[in-house]
């Protein structure tokens, strides 16, 4: 077991006007597994993904990652435990626009580490990834989906114990996303990294293979993907989503 | 409805842009104390003594440098209006957008740009006259009574100040005004999606340019020193040039020239925090290379403005104090009474102390060959085409005596202690670099002066610069029975002035008499056998001494000049670096943002942060003053040795490296002074 | 009637170097009340078609009629009285004032305009679309969501006949972006407008009447609902 959340809350705002974002959240995550997590928004998913991350502190309850609670780190220790543990794709890919690619990949092996061979380490993940021709560009000269491959490249070069995607597939059109979650399916099943992801979109969720379902701050339901395929998979999520009523489609 | 927005406009500028508010009050302030300086009393009476000599050639100095100080000013009005529209392009966009048409944009423009105006334009003048008067209270004291005092509150500065900030503010803001108007709205709009970031410029190109720039550095020290130019103002041009080619090559260059080194060390590139520093700072010279260069050659020309005003400040001291009488009086060739002249004085109240006298003269030449054989060996050694007999007027060839209770009178007057000489003995009173010289002559007898004993030498300061005081450089102290067989060369009165003199007193003084005349050095006429000689007509009165030195000099202009120059310059650099540096925050704080999820503690990206500031800063100001010290260097060496004909400063290197050393101290003051500041203003911007 | 009518627009960036066809001869036609959605990938031209059909910039070729006027024919400081009163945007980046309450950044176009402020549609408004609490509040005291909804209330203050929308819910999630194409429809319906929205958003595209692909400059697909 790699990731144990316990009885999660964060409450927002005063005392005599709270917003609750999250109501006591349970829930597993093993190695390996490829964990997508939708609801609407103020159903707290975000939230959660920020509480996982370290960069929110919990209002109350336990996030127990390889071990260690990280809802009891000190502010000064997060930085430290995410940049050992954690890996990130962003909606907006988030790099450094200064950088050129290759140096936005391995910045995370730069911070506070000794690392040897870091040119292989590169190497392989980008021809893994399919981006090895635009190692020398810079952010702005690539397209959206590129950008993404390169923050996935990123989110993974320091063997982090759990990655996390906040909706890495908002900005893109369905051909880019399309190739953005078929990469991380592949590192799901060849490097076996644990992935949990965010997002509204049920064809990206259709490639993970477990989905938990927010609501009003609470897991409302949970499907496993089994031995389903992509199309079938997204179907159940579909019905689930038209069952949790309302808004979207 | 756009009054109201006006307002909050501009309140919300005054937090955002304080910078540049400081900036302009600081302006201000430079621009009226340069005008309460023109308009002083004591240079006004600068600018009338030349005018009646005929030469105008004063007042085109004062219009020259008025107009540089504008102009200069002016450049930096406009930079900062220019930067602050591009800021708020997008903001106009918004009101385009929604309907507000062009004309009430550029309305609400002018009104937000005034009442800033307006702000600065107090500020600065209340901060001007504040400082004016500080200065008074100091130059009071440390000048004794000197003249250099400039008004309370001048109102010809006050409102010169007033309508050159007016005009060129306006002028300015309409300006803008207008390219506000030519603006189209799908530019606006889109501003921030053309603002991408440039990678590094062509490789190959800037080593060549960084290589060229060091090129151009070196050989900017050497055209400096060993001028290879026949005029010395052109070997100054020429070393400008260079030094500003090398300033304007280097930013361009230096990126590269370090990527270039670094590039294949990996332990260099896979260091924390090392490529995104480098990458951050790279972009942002990138970005500035043209601003880089312009605020370095400021520093530079700071530096050298600086170094050699204050030595011109420094050689006019050295001629006060050269001069301790407050006035002399002198009478040409025959016996006067000068009394008319003690006693208006005494009556007007004007006098502390005075003393009547004589000097003598006879037809030796005993002391004045040994001193045209010392300063002949001076010009030789200093490679000065001029022979010592040329630096020599006329009535002064023969060797010049005085009675030995005028000396002592004299010596009281001044404070130094009386010396006791018996009536067998004789004395030298001579300026230092002739002592050792004569000390030796005439003790070993080499020379033959007088069948009188030779005591010894003294060489404080007595008048005795550029003739026409008490002897050329050397008198000779006799007893009083001895000048029975000497003839009389001048009738003196010396007179020290109470504090609250005025030079209007002395005009009046002046006027009032129709036989005294104000002694003027500049005009000379030749006599036959080719020695110089001044026309110090028979029957004359002349009015010389410390007050007419001082309004005759134009270094003292100069010094002023410079010095606010060299201010001025200054703070152009560092303003200029520091609204470049703060307009970065906001992105700044998005990529501190990134890197702190990416696991950066806060503690690690301030210190990040701090080695980029530090860099930054430090980038313009280094070989700023490399190349400014080496230049400044020669220059007041050159200001300090040129001026005083005859060796004055017995140690000009500790002189020069004096000046040098304060300028520089100066200017690393204000720059770190601005430094702090922006590191202050950014972290709060960044970091919360 | 036809609010919005397009002919043959065509907007090219020539340089030395390079050809950019930005709009390559696009037209179409949109009837009063109607919803339509523009989408496309970017680089496809959907905000160059929006800037046209809003007069903030004027086609190489081609012309874009509002209400039968031809904008291409106007002054400059026409086309922007004209805007004021007959168009409402609501662009990505919020665009409000920074120092003018929410309260106040809404009636700005109305006072620049000298129109009498209807304060009870304000209220009606502001409250559906949720920020009837803070229109004494400063811009930046606001999230994203509810900045965006002050914008869309700007635009809606005015009762314009057209509203331009260039990705109104790019930075809002998901069921923010719902809320607010749901609010913007309603209030399209309700005061009888039409609505021109860009988006690379599927399902907000879905909430409309018609919807235009763009590809290259092109319409390469129409659809209705």
């Amino acid at each position: 077991m790699l990731l144990h959340v316990e009885n999660l809350r964060k409450i927002y705002g005063t005392k005599y006007n709270p917003t609750v974002a999250l109501d006591g959240i349970d829930f597993f995550v093993d190695e390996g597994e490829f964990v997508g997590i939708m609801g609407a928004s103020g159903s707290g998913k975000s939230t959660l993904l920020n509480c996982i991350s370290t960069i929110d502190m919990p209002s109350e309850g336990k996030i127990v990652l390889d071990g260690k609670d990280v809802s009891k780190l000190k502010d000064s220790e997060t930085a430290a435990f995410r940049r050992n543990n954690l890996g990130f794709i962003f909606q907006e890919s988030k790099l450094l626009d200064t950088l050129t690619v290759e140096e936005n990949i391995f910045l995370p092996l730069t911070i506070q580490r000794k690392q040897y061979d870091i040119h292989n380490k590169v190497k392989k993940i980008v021809e893994q990834l399919g981006i090895d021709d635009i190692l020398m560009k810079f952010p702005y000269e690539i397209s959206g989906g590129q950008k993404q491959r390169c923050a996935a490249a990123r989110a993974i070069i320091a063997n982090p114990k759990l990655i996390l995607a906040d909706e890495p597939t908002g900005a893109l059109d369905s051909a880019a996303a399309n190739s953005l979650m078929l990469t991380l399916e592949k590192l799901n099943k060849t490097n076996l990294s644990t992935i949990l992801l965010v997002t509204h979109d049920p064809i990206s969720a259709s490639f993970t293979n477990r989905v938990l379902f927010l609501k009003d701050g609470k897991i409302f339901h949970e499907i496993m993907k089994g031995e389903k395929n992509n199309i079938d998979f997204y179907n159940d999520i579909v019905n689930v989503l038209s069952f949790l009523g309302g808004r979207g489609n | 409805m756009l009054i109201k927005l006006s307002l909050r406009n501009s309140r919300h500028q005054l937090k955002e842009y304080g910078i540049y508010i400081i900036t302009m009050i600081i302006s201000v302030c430079l621009l009226y104390c340069f005008n309460s300086f023109v308009f002083s009393e004591m240079f006004q009476k600068v600018v009338a003594l030349f005018s009646i000599s005929g030469s105008s050639g004063m007042k085109i100095i004062v219009v020259f440098y008025s107009t540089i100080m504008v102009f200069i000013i002016g450049w930096l009005i406009s930079y900062m209006l220019n930067f602050m529209l591009r800021k708020r392009s997008a903001e106009f966009g918004t009101y385009l957008l929604l309907g507000m048409e062009k004309r009430q944009i550029v309305e609400l423009y002018i009104l937000e740009n005034s009442i800033l105006g307006v702000i600065s334009l107090f500020g600065g003048l209340i901060l001007g006259i504040g400082i004016t008067n500080i200065f008074n209270f100091f130059a009071k004291k440390i000048s004794e009574g000197i003249v250099i005092v400039l008004n309370g509150f001048s109102y010809n500065a006050f409102f010169l100040t007033l309508l050159y900030f007016v005009v060129l503010f306006g002028v300015l803001t309409i300006s803008v005004g207008i390219k506000i108007r030519k603006l189209k709205l799908i530019t606006l709009i889109n501003y921030e999606r053309f603002n991408e970031a440039p990678g590094m410029k062509d490789l190959k190109k800037g080593v060549v340019l960084f290589v060229l720039s060091l090129l151009g550095g070196i050989s900017s020290i050497f055209v400096l020193y060993k001028q290879p130019l026949e005029e010395s103002n052109n070997n100054l041009i020429l070393g400008c040039s260079f030094v500003i080619i090398c300033l304007f090559l280097l930013y361009y260059g230096i990126c590269p020239f370090i990527f270039l080194c670094v590039k294949r060390s990996k332990s260099w590139k896979y260091k924390s925090g090392n490529i995104f520093l480098f990458r951050n700072f790279a972009n942002r010279i990138n970005k500035i290379t043209i601003q880089l260069g312009l605020a370095s050659s400021a520093l530079v020309f700071s530096l050298l403005f600086l170094s050699t005003g204050i030595s011109y400040g420094n050689n006019v001291m050295e001629l006060l104090q050269l001069n301790p009488f407050d006035v002399v009086i002198l009478h040409k060739g025959e016996k006067t009474s000068l009394r008319p002249y003690y006693e208006y004085l005494e009556k007007e109240k004007l006098i502390d102390d005075s003393c009547l006298y004589n000097l003598y003269t006879t037809n030796r030449t005993a002391i004045m060959s040994i001193r045209n054989e010392e300063l002949d060996e001076y010009f030789k050694r200093e490679g000065i085409n001029i022979e010592a007999k040329e630096y020599l007027y006329d009535e002064n060839k023969w060797d010049m005596y005085i009675k030995y209770s005028d000396y002592n009178s004299l010596r009281d007057m001044l404070g130094y202690k009386p010396v006791k000489m018996s009536d067998d003995e004789f004395m030298i009173h001579c300026m230092p670099y002739l002592s050792k010289g004569i000390q030796e002559q005439v003790s070993q007898k080499k020379v033959d002066v007088s069948s009188l004993k030779f005591i010894g030498i003294r060489d404080e300061e007595f008048q005795q610069y550029d003739g026409y005081g008490n002897g050329q450089e050397v008198l000779i102290v006799v007893p009083d029975e001895y000048v029975d067989k000497l003839q009389l060369a001048y009738s003196m009165l010396a007179a020290d002035l109470t504090a609250s003199v005025k030079i209007s007193d002395l005009e009046k003084f002046v006027l009032k008499f129709d036989s005294l005349e104000v002694m003027e050095t500049n005009i000379i006429e030749g006599t036959e056998d080719s020695m110089t000689k001044l026309s110090a007509k028979k029957g004359v009165d002349y009015l010389n001494g410390r007050y007419v030195l001082l309004a005759t000099k134009v270094q003292i202009v100069l010094a002023a000049s410079l010095c606010f120059l060299g201010t001025i310059m200054s703070m152009i650099a560092c303003f200029v670096l520091a609204i470049h540096f703060l307009s970065d925050n906001l992105i700044a704080r998005q990529r501190y943002a990134v890197l702190n999820i990416l696991g950066y503690d806060k503690k690690m990206l301030l210190k990040l942060f701090e080695k980029y500031i530090f860099a930054y800063y430090l980038l313009p100001i280094v070989p700023a003053l490399i190349l400014g010290v080496g230049m400044a260097y020669v220059t007041v060496a050159q200001v300090t040795k040129d001026f005083f004909i005859i060796p004055v400063f017995t140690e000009t290197l500790g002189i020069t490296l004096n000046i040098l050393g304060v300028s520089v101290l100066l200017i690393i003051m204000s720059f770190i002074m601005y430094a702090v500041i922006t590191y202050l203003l950014s972290r709060k911007e960044v970091f919360t | 009637m036809e609010i919005v009518k397009a002919v043959g627009l065509k907007k090219y960036y020539i340089t030395e170097t390079y050809e950019v066809r930005a709009l390559d001869d696009v037209s179409l036609s949109i009837a009063d009340g109607e919803f339509l959605a523009v989408v496309g990938t970017s680089g496809s031209g959907k905000t160059t078609l929006l800037n046209m059909l809003g007069g903030l910039d004027v086609p190489t070729e081609g012309g874009v009629w509002i209400r039968g006027s031809s904008l291409k024919d106007m002054e400059p400081e026409e086309r922007t009285i004209f805007r004021r009163r007959n168009i409402g945007f609501v662009f990505q980046q919020y665009n409000l004032v920074p120092v003018l309450s929410v309260y106040e950044n809404i009636v700005l176009p109305l006072r620049l305009d000298g129109t009498r402020i209807d304060e009870e549609l304000l209220g009606e408004v502001a409250e559906s679309l949720g920020i009837i609490e803070k229109l004494e509040r400063l811009p930046q005291t606001l999230s994203g969501g509810q900045q965006q909804r002050a914008a869309i209330a700007r635009a809606l203050m005015a009762k314009p006949a057209l509203i331009l929308a260039d990705e109104p819910t790019g930075n809002l999630d998901s069921a923010t972006s719902m809320e607010v194409t749901g609010l913007l429809r309603s209030c399209a319906e309700r005061f009888h407008q039409t609505m021109v929205v860009v988006t690379h958003q599927e399902e907000v595209a879905q909430m409309a009447d018609l919807i235009v692909r763009l590809e290259d400059g092109r319409i390469c697909e129409r659809g209705e609902r």
